[in-house]
């Protein structure tokens, strides 16, 4: 499977525990719509130093975009193939999630 | 080690000291509780580590050895692993950080 497969089907596991599993609903608030907001934007900055400074490097045959690591277009956004945006938000919906169900569980047995 | 072996490190540094000041200034009480912190980052870094392990191994993405620590855990650079402790971290901070002040405006708007 490519990164740009698993990517995708990471942010559709993501958004299914945060609806399904562990019915935390934060994709309905606009408190994590509005931490996500800041955090991708600063996801951005440091995914293109670690992308443009080639810390870390991808297939191309992984990714939508080429070898080529440009700064905009070439499905990459400052450097980082955009499946990065999709991994970025599994991972900060997921940890958020996680967070909220398990302060729900400890409020509900004390 | 030369400087740019702590390219990486630079980036987890840099989000941390973004992150940990929200502590005090919204007097936040994550870091008081660490039990639920640290299951959070099990709950969401294990599965992101394991997808991690696989891409590297499949060489979805690589890192660069003179922008990294020498250390190597399964393979991946020391750094890699604290990202997956780092992001959640930063994410609840920020999250529960807009949950604080999107509070606070409601209730000066009342």
């Amino acid at each position: 499977m490519t990164y740009t497969t698993l990517a995708v089907v990471g942010v559709l596991a993501a958004l299914a525990i945060d609806r399904w599993a562990a019915r935390t609903r934060l994709t309905s608030t606009r408190d994590w719509w509005g931490a996500y907001a800041i955090i991708v934007f600063f996801q951005l900055l440091t995914n293109g130093w670690l992308t443009g400074r080639r810390i870390v490097r991808y297939d191309p045959g992984a990714i939508l975009g080429e070898d080529r690591i440009s700064l905009l277009g070439n499905w990459r956004i400052l450097y980082a193939p955009v499946e990065d945006l999709l991994f970025g938000f599994g991972l900060v919906l997921t940890s958020c999630v996680a967070w909220t169900w398990l302060g729900r569980r400890s409020e509900e047995q004390p | 080690m030369s400087l740019p072996h702590w390219a990486y490190v630079a980036m987890l540094a840099f989000c941390l000291a973004g992150t940990l000041p929200l502590v005090p200034a919204f007097r936040l009480s994550v870091l008081r509780q660490p039990r639920r912190l640290l299951l959070t980052i099990a709950l969401a870094g294990t599965p992101f580590v394991l997808w991690d392990l696989y891409a590297t191994r499949a060489g979805h993405w690589w890192f660069d050895e003179a922008q990294t620590l020498p250390w190597r855990i399964a393979g991946l650079p020391l750094e890699e692993i604290g990202f997956f402790v780092v992001i959640p971290l930063v994410s609840v901070l920020t999250f529960e950080a807009v949950k604080v002040a999107r509070r606070r405006q409601r209730e000066d708007a009342r």
